[in-house]
């Protein structure tokens, strides 16, 4: 901003100047020319971000982020790439959180290293601007490095896609707070080898969103002290080919308050949780809506809790073997599994 | 005289030296290229000189053999015009981008067997836009690629074509594609042909998806008349419409669906056309999840869409339009 006022100046001052002929002048004239130019190199330097951006341990953020001089951090290396464009992780090291405020990938290729730390009520990677509609996230490691503090926060309605990544440690003193992934509020969310593990909330549906669409394939929802998923008002959610395991209060947390929310498991297997599937509600017409196929649910404290809300099977699941070790009989299923016809 | 004779000489002195040269960088083809992010295309593309784009290298390799990548960087479109394997290993990003109105990797007639291995391939956007236009009759496989449409290109941009262009053999080639994701195209894999489409002779495209992410296309996987599709163990979200199959006047379209995942979609999740009751379209849905989708199967007019009855077809706006029917298992 500052730049282009100065540049508009000069462009007045070499007008106003550019009526009299007289040497000084024109020589003024030539002097104000060459700063205009400076100037515009300036400028044309900063608009000299490109569709790929380089990153390295090695490297440092005065570079112009190529790949013979590579930048340093991913905050750096976003003001020099073109919103549509990539950051590409060249070698194994730690590349600070950024807020991301174009469309963009950031590329860890397999056999690199690239992570994120993050301090006690930090944010590792976050996305809110509206000008945001599409990221892709692949290879990152997102470490927590205190309470509170949230993986990657997604506040868009457009498309996010996450291969690859692992979000470690995000864990709070207090459920809401510490967060492996956060949705916030809408948007399509695709997350694909993925493990989100050791924190409180593995992913997290805020309440008070317009209901984000996810989809998860070959995830691992693990050592979570509250949930693994949980899913509130209004949102969507489908799980495939996945493990949640080891979570402390319940793998799947459908607990809707105003709105109905949707949740489809196929072909997981939840095991070592609280509760595998916890599916409550007010009942009615607001409920939490499970259903659950090929999938295995045992050896939790409690297979599925279902209050107020329904849970649908396709009759082809395995569920057994949920008990306690101060129950002296099982609990599968406390509440009523309605069993649906496959087609 | 003499100056005559001179001339001619010199003359055939040089048709002899470029014939020589020539040669001489027929026999510097190797069977393995090396690109780098600090190549040069002066240089011979060996392991110690590589160059910088797989256009030049591909011209240095001999037919059969294996373009390189050595590290991350763009390394330009190519147009493939033998049998080759371009190849990223994991831990290195080699993208291709793909410019307004071309292809990113096309696959000429006389390329017979190509693997892409490892890509990025990527458009930039505007006009009609092709990650990987497969244009032979022979066998091209496509293995951890990602492939990046422009979003909101309607009808201008596709992620995979395959399309025999090759008036000298009616049949249309054969695809796999394996642990690949496309996605933001108008379509993310089109089966369609130029010279196939109203012809009555030669085979069409035979293409095999497995553990492949179609997201956020308008229409994620179309085969059109004579091709015929295999997908399985793939998730399919976010598109406008899933998978679709429309057959033609002459000729059938085939496509079998096991054990995904067809979710999000904004219209069909599935569906099946026809323009002849003769040549129907025929899908064959198993062991899948079809969910939150505007209409989850659709078996339209001219269509055939058999179920095996395993399938859960649950929570769309409207689970199935037109009766499914059954596939029985044997």
């Amino acid at each position: 901003m500052k730049a282009k006022s100065g540049l508009g100046k000069l462009i007045s001052l070499w007008r106003t100047t550019a009526i009299d002929g007289d040497q000084t002048l024109r020589t003024i004239r030539l002097a104000l020319g060459l700063a205009l130019f400076g100037v515009l190199s300036v400028t044309q330097a900063s608009a000299g971000a490109s569709t790929r951006s380089f990153v390295s341990g090695n490297g440092n953020d005065n570079n112009p982020c190529s790949p013979e001089a590579p930048c340093r951090t991913f905050a750096h290396a976003i003001t020099q790439t073109d919103a549509g464009g990539e950051i590409i992780v060249m070698d194994s090291a730690e590349y600070g959180t950024v807020a991301i405020d174009r469309n963009i990938t950031i590329d860890a290729p397999k056999g690199i290293y690239a992570a994120v730390n993050v301090a006690q009520q930090g944010t590792g990677i976050t996305i809110s601007s509206p000008n945001v509609t599409r990221v892709e996230l692949r290879g990152l490691r997102l470490i927590s490095q205190g309470a509170d503090s949230t993986g990657i926060s997604y506040d868009g309605t457009g498309f996010l896609y996450i291969d690859n990544c692992v979000v470690d440690g995000f864990y709070g003193f207090i459920a809401s707070k510490g967060v492996g992934i956060a949705i916030l509020n809408a948007g399509y969310i695709f997350v694909k080898d993925t493990s989100v593990r050791n924190g409180s909330t593995g992913i997290l549906t805020a309440q008070g969103g317009f209901g984000a669409s996810i989809t998860l394939d070959q995830v691992r929802l693990e050592g979570n002290n509250y949930a693994g998923l949980r899913l509130s008002d209004k949102h969507k959610a489908t799980i495939r080919d996945s493990v949640v395991s080891g979570n402390v209060t319940a793998g799947f947390l459908a607990d809707v308050q105003t709105s109905p929310s949707e949740l489809n498991i196929e072909a997981c297997t939840i095991s070592g949780n609280g509760t595998g599937v916890k599916a409550t509600g007010p009942g009615g017409n607001v409920q939490g809506r499970v259903r659950i196929s090929n999938s295995t649910v045992s050896h939790n404290d409690v297979g599925l809790v279902i209050q107020g809300s329904t849970v649908l099977s396709a009759g082809n699941n395995t569920i057994r073997d949920n008990q306690s070790v101060f129950d002296v009989t099982p609990h599968d299923i406390v509440g009523v599994m309605v069993i649906y016809k496959q087609r | 005289m003499k100056i005559i004779r001179l001339a001619s000489c010199s003359i055939l002195f040089a048709v002899l030296q470029v014939a020589a040269q020539g040669y001489a960088s027929t026999l510097a083809a190797t069977p393995q290229t090396f690109v780098s992010g600090v190549g040069n295309d002066n240089n011979a593309c060996s392991r110690q000189q590589p160059c910088r784009t797989f256009a030049h290298a591909i011209t240095q390799t001999d037919p059969g053999g294996e373009i390189v990548v050595l590290d991350s960087a763009e390394y330009g479109t190519v147009s493939i015009d033998r049998e080759v394997t371009i190849e990223a290993p994991k831990g290195v990003y080699a993208g291709v981008d793909v410019p307004s109105g071309g292809a990113g990797i096309e696959i000429m007639p006389k390329a017979t067997r190509v693997t892409l291995r490892g890509l990025r391939i990527r458009s930039t956007g505007a006009n009609v836009n092709i990650g990987i236009a497969f244009r032979s009759a022979g066998t091209l496989s496509v293995e951890d690629c990602i492939l990046d449409g422009f979003p909101g290109l309607a009808f201008k941009e596709f992620g995979i074509t395959v399309s025999n262009d090759d008036p000298s053999t009616s049949n249309a080639g054969t695809l796999y594609v394996k642990d690949t994701a496309i996605r933001n195209w108008d379509v993310g894999i089109k089966a369609e042909g130029f010279y196939l489409q109203n012809d009555k002779f030669g085979f069409g495209a035979e293409v095999t998806l497995e553990r492949v992410q179609l997201e956020s296309n308008n229409i994620g996987l179309q085969v059109l008349q004579r091709h015929k599709a295999t997908i399985r163990d793939s998730v399919i979200s976010g598109n406008g419409t899933g998978l679709s199959v429309f057959a033609g006047d002459f000729h059938s379209a085939k496509m079998v669906i096991e054990r995904c995942l067809i979710a999000y979609s904004g219209g069909n999740g599935v569906e099946s056309f026809g323009a002849d009751p003769n040549y129907p379209g025929i899908v064959v849905l198993s062991n899948s999840v079809v969910v939150s989708n505007s209409t989850g199967a659709l078996r339209g007019a001219g269509g055939l869409l058999f179920s095996r009855h395993n399938n859960t077809i649950e929570g769309n706006a409207v689970d199935t339009l037109g009766s499914l029917q059954t596939e029985t298992g044997k």
